[in-house]
């Protein structure tokens, strides 16, 4: 049997690849360097990684500090459920701000 | 380890692209027929071929004379190449089906593109495609039941008992074909 499949495989057609296979392998080899003389060629910090990665650290903090900045203070958040509560007469009265009127 | 493309090693180390043609013109035949075998298209498998040879051309600087073969590596980066195509033309296969023939009618092959194959190619497309590899490796291929083993990431004899299976399957195959 194993006989019988080398004959067989030996005479079934595979379609060769085109001739210019070779050829387009070259050409995006061309533009595609390989790993280790890429990175030999430029200091870490001057490669596109390295420029992606601090500009991804760049673009997180500036909108930390825009999300920080646009976070309503924790007063206000007290203050604005005190008001819906109905005790802001009691909580400006514990902060000092006002008497409260005694009978 | 002999490999018997060590001396390209150098030049493909050195990003030298003369070594890289040189690599092509004796692995590229190989690479398309395993491709083409477990695919059955003819362009999906230059595609393969393609990217495999820029992964090895990306990967060569680093790579670790003594640890594998290259024509070793090459076959195995295809094969798996080879399995996702197969894994994305059919997602909806539950569970893990490698082992189960794929019965669907056409199978998203035109009958024309079905002409085109012979008999053998056409039982080879309904095997499971681990023992569509296993049969390509060995027949097409010619490489030592270590080397094949290797290529798909099992033992020996794990490799041994695919082979059985699949020249079992695609003998049933063929005789079925032959009787229709």
């Amino acid at each position: 049997m194993p006989d019988d499949m080398k004959h067989l495989f030996d005479n079934s057609a595979v379609p060769t690849p085109r001739a210019d296979l070779a050829d387009r392998i070259m050409a995006a080899a061309q533009v595609q360097d390989p790993l280790a003389s890429a990175n030999d060629r430029k200091p870490w910090f001057q490669s596109s990684g390295a420029w992606s990665a601090f500009a991804g650290i760049a673009a997180t903090l500036v909108a930390g500090f825009f999300v920080m900045n646009s976070q309503p203070d924790e007063a206000e958040l007290w203050a604005a459920h005190a008001d819906a509560a109905g005790f802001a007469d009691l909580y400006a009265w514990v902060d000092g701000d006002t008497e409260i009127e005694t009978p | 380890m002999t490999d018997p493309d060590s001396d390209l090693i150098p030049g493909l180390q050195a990003g030298t692209e003369s070594a890289l043609r040189a690599l092509m013109d004796r692995r590229m035949m190989t690479v398309h027929r395993l491709a083409y075998r477990l695919l059955g298209d003819e362009f999906d498998a230059e595609d393969v071929c393609q990217d495999t040879f820029l992964k090895f051309w990306r990967a060569a600087p680093e790579w670790r004379t003594g640890e594998a073969r290259i024509l070793t590596w090459l076959c195995r980066v295809a094969t798996n190449a080879c399995y996702d195509r197969l894994r994305k033309s059919r997602p909806d296969l539950p569970g893990d089906m490698s082992e189960e023939a794929d019965k669907r009618d056409g199978a998203d092959v035109t009958l024309a593109a079905r002409q085109r194959w012979d008999a053998l190619q056409l039982a080879m497309m309904e095997l499971p495609e681990r023992q569509r590899a296993a049969l390509s490796l060995c027949y097409d291929d010619a490489l030592s039941q270590r080397d094949a083993a290797d290529v798909m990431g099992v033992s020996e004899k794990a490799y041994e008992a695919l082979l059985v299976r699949g020249r079992k399957t695609l003998k049933a195959l063929m005789q079925e074909s032959e009787h229709a």
